[in-house]
């Protein structure tokens, strides 16, 4: 395959960006989340918060 | 409403120093922004095709200037200047050719119809390329010391090859009747 | 609240069932993404396998139009509305748009390298006004971290976001309004010829991007909703313990 350093390094950057910034998302929504009540989450039905 | 009435821990303050930051972020943005809009409308990368470069042959002299065509296949010789890597061409667009002689490597992707963007400047005389003879022969030829390819959004599939390379074999034909050979 | 559900709400974070299996179709399809990307698409004929860097560019450049256009839409909902849903959602829109175009330029760059035989070119129209459309969005982030008054950071940031609207058609009609200032090509989805596997394999690209949009949209709206709740709470809490503070300073001294 020609050029493989070139898309090593696209596509990998491009994957562990999106990768890195879901991590982020997730980690930073479960802190939060810990310190908000569960009533004031519009998006959880009961059966989540059980 | 929540049964969990222990105090939490107060939202920290913004400091002075924390609000800075985002501050001086904006003003670099703008400086920068400015920057590039006043470099795009007064030095943009502004290339003439072959036929617009011979066109203003005089009123360019030996500015430097950019000059965009399609390398003509039969033209391309490769060789040394001294020790250094040298290639002579002839491009053509809108009908008019113009010779080509690029000091240093060509491009990775330098290939017969797929056109170049040159840097360089007019130079009155003959290509100084043993064995190059020019398809324009016009008594100039254009000195480039930057070579850039522009593709186009025309994708093929490599697995057709052999049909493409007959296509091309007759193509090439063509041009080297353009060549005179 | 006991134990058992403060681990419950801990670990369901932003989260919800539908998030979840979003998740899961977007990180099989990165997978099926780079199976075709690498091994099924066939190579180009002039750019040869430097032609796979268009399965992670063009999805990144297509969602990036998205994110900014739906921080413009907010952001103009915001001024006119005063709708928090749409301010929150402009600024949702913006962070992940920023990502997507800051890969839309690196990729780009290093796609750039072997075909036009530069990573960049400071006079090239197309990417300079994409470079500029990235820094407004920088700049409308900032706007958003510098705090002070919400509704005229919203307010502010709105113009921001409205300002980099403009530039929008800009950099995506630049390749044909200036064709002799860039070394881009012409949009490669519209204009372009993609045959069998390449068009399916991008195709598939802008599915997987566009559902990791979706998903990381859905999660950062919950995130500005917390913090949002997060800071109305501490204001709720204030204004007791000042009411609290106020009904000792009447109490009557014995």
């Amino acid at each position: 395959m020609t050029h493989l350093g070139y898309l090593i390094v696209g596509w990998g950057v491009s994957l562990a960006a999106g990768a890195a910034y879901a991590a982020r998302l997730i980690t930073r929504g479960r802190r939060l989340a810990a310190r908000v009540p569960t009533d004031r989450r519009r998006w959880m039905t009961a059966k989540d918060a059980s | 409403m929540t049964d969990d009435l222990a105090p939490q821990a107060p939202r920290p303050v913004r400091s002075g120093r924390r609000r800075i930051v985002p501050m001086l972020i904006g003003v670099g943005v703008i400086v920068a922004v400015v920057g590039l809009v006043a470099n795009l409308v007064g030095g943009s990368l502004f290339f003439y095709n072959a036929d617009e470069a011979v066109e203003r042959r005089v009123e360019l002299g030996d500015e430097r200037f950019t000059l965009q065509g399609a390398p003509i296949g039969c033209s391309i010789i490769e060789g040394f200047n001294g020790e250094d890597p040298v290639v002579a061409f002839s491009v053509t667009f809108g009908g008019e050719t113009v010779d080509i002689v690029h000091f240093g490597d060509p491009a990775e992707l330098f290939q017969p119809d797929v056109p170049v963007v040159l840097d360089g400047a007019w130079i009155e005389g003959d290509a100084p390329v043993e064995g190059f003879d020019g398809v324009a022969d016009d008594g100039w030829y254009f000195a480039s010391d930057r070579m850039r390819v522009k593709h186009d959004n025309d994708y093929k599939n490599d697995e057709d090859y052999d049909q493409r390379l007959a296509e091309s074999k007759a193509a090439s034909d063509a041009s080297a009747a353009v060549c005179g050979t | 609240m006991t134990q058992t559900s403060e681990n419950a709400t801990a670990r369901t974070g932003t989260g919800s069932r539908f998030t979840f299996w979003l998740g899961v179709a977007v990180i099989a399809g990165a997978v099926a993404l780079v199976v075709l990307g690498f091994f099924a698409a066939p190579a180009d004929d002039e750019q040869r396998d430097a032609v796979r860097m268009i399965f992670v560019h063009v999805p990144s450049a297509l969602l990036t139009y998205v994110a900014f256009s739906m921080t413009a839409v907010g952001s103009l909902m915001w001024i006119w509305k005063r709708s928090l849903w749409w301010d929150i959602t402009a600024h949702a829109a913006a962070e992940i748009g920023v990502i997507f175009c800051a890969l839309t330029l690196f990729t780009g760059s290093v796609w750039g390298r072997p075909t036009w035989n530069t990573y960049w070119d400071w006079g090239d129209v197309r990417l300079v006004t994409t470079l500029i459309l990235f820094l407004i969005m920088i700049g409308y982030l900032s706007i958003r971290a510098s705090g002070g008054d919400e509704e005229a950071t919203s307010t502010r940031a709105a113009v921001v976001g409205l300002v980099a609207a403009v530039n929008l058609p800009i950099v995506n009609r630049s390749v044909e309004w200036w064709f002799d200032r860039t070394l881009h090509q012409k949009s490669s989805l519209t204009d372009g010829n993609l045959e069998d596997m390449t068009l399916f394999t991008l195709v598939v690209g802008i599915a997987v991007w566009a559902a990791f949009f979706l998903w990381a949209m859905i999660h950062r709206f919950r995130i500005a909703w917390l913090e949002r709740e997060l800071r109305v709470g501490d204001l709720d809490e204030a204004i007791i313990e000042r009411r609290a503070e106020a009904l000792h300073d009447e109490s009557p001294v014995l």
